[in-house]
């Protein structure tokens, strides 16, 4: 693995750059699936539309994160247009690498952030 | 699952193309599709709400998405990006920015009557400034739908500027007015092929230039008695046609040639 491929060393990937790599998850999906995913787990928060879904699809491409699946449903049940994404092991490493982060500020700040919903 | 694409598909595929040619090879099928599934649970949702916000979402995603795309590919493909314009260049797409300025001047500040002649030959110039400024920063790779929608840009706003300052009026003030709007689209036509912030400016021009003509008197389609939707829509395509050439103007002196593609 060379700098670029270490998820520490990796270049900083973007909020939604995140929440697409969560998305997409141990599964293969496919840009709707992934718009819909990323939708879900923001609570309907972050609705992204095909450009948002597919150039942030390229950025995560072009840095190794993620890479087109092979495996697909039967020809008769999906349209052949479509194609599927994974994550590969440098955007799996890049998750684990955010999930610690994010771990760490919610511990920084929960003493404090609960006190003050109280 | 080859069905006949419909009318929003095919409509979005229009609107794909303001992403640079490469990404578009890239996802356009797959953006059709994912656009076409939107549409689909809007409908099955069975509110017209829903199936609006999906137009009006899928307009500021376009917009917004499309435009990082275009300043993307200008950052990273050198061959992308044309000479360095000369300063009389620069000069020309400034004049250009300052006539359209000019034409949205009037949405914005009253302009007295014995100013709106010098504010209509100012934007004309700047017209005929930006149309040269184009064509000539591209005369190494000369189209031929280039050379036609520049040449009837130019001689179409040159001909109101004559009209303008002979005080004409009537027939000749129609037909002028007329090939002034219709000239402005086809230059927009025309610089739609070139790409990056182009495109934007030749699509307002495409969009406000047939707008705008509706406006014309003559049309007999507005009329300050009996308001219609021309009359709001004339409006925007003037506006349309200033935000156009200000854009081409921006092009044209902003313009920088690459000599390697940055580190990402």
């Amino acid at each position: 693995m060379d700098a670029a491929s270490q998820p520490n060393e990796h270049p900083p990937v973007s909020r939604t750059g995140v929440l697409v790599l969560i998305a997409i998850g141990p599964e293969e999906r496919h840009g709707y699936a992934i718009m819909q995913e990323v939708s879900r787990i923001t609570n309907g928060a972050t609705r992204l539309g095909p450009g948002g879904v597919y150039t942030t699809i390229r950025r995560l491409s072009d840095d190794g994160l993620i890479e087109e699946s092979d495996e697909r449903p039967d020809a008769d049940q999906d349209d052949q247009r479509r194609r599927y994404y994974r994550l590969t092991g440098l955007g799996r490493a890049v998750v684990a690498a955010e999930v610690i982060r994010l771990e760490s500020l919610v511990q920084a700040a929960r003493p404090w952030a609960h006190a003050a919903r109280e | 699952m080859s069905a006949r694409p419909g009318v929003g598909e095919r409509v979005y595929r229009g609107f794909l193309r303001l992403y640079p040619r490469e990404f578009r090879e890239r996802f356009s099928d797959e953006m059709v599709v994912l656009f076409r599934d939107r549409l689909r649970d809007a409908r099955a949702e069975g509110l017209l709400a829903g199936r609006t916000a999906a137009w009006l979402t899928m307009l500021a995603d376009v917009t917004v998405t499309a435009m990082g795309e275009q300043l993307q590919r200008r950052r990273t493909v050198a061959h992308s990006i044309a000479a360095t314009p000369s300063i009389p260049a620069r000069a020309l797409g400034i004049v250009g920015m300052l006539g359209g300025i000019a034409l949205l001047a009037a949405f914005v500040v009253d302009i007295p009557s014995e100013l709106n002649a010098l504010r209509i030959i100012l934007f004309n110039l700047g017209a005929v400034a930006v149309v040269i400024a184009v064509t000539v920063s591209r005369r190494h790779a000369l189209s031929p739908a280039l050379v036609v929608g520049g040449l009837a840009a130019l001689l179409a706003n040159a001909l109101f500027v004559g009209m303008v300052l002979t005080w004409s009026s009537g027939l000749p003030l129609f037909w002028a007015g007329l090939a002034m709007w219709v000239g402005n689209a086809l230059f927009g036509v025309a610089v739609l092929r070139i790409g990056g912030r182009s495109r934007i400016g030749g699509l307002a021009l495409v969009i406000g230039g047939p707008l705008a003509l509706t406006g014309i008197d003559r049309l007999g389609l507005t009329s300050p008695a009996t308001p219609t939707i021309f009359g709001p829509l004339s409006l925007a395509g003037i506006a349309l046609v200033g935000v156009g050439w200000i854009v081409l103007g921006a092009d044209v002196v902003a313009r920088r040639r690459l000599v390697a593609p940055p580190d990402r």
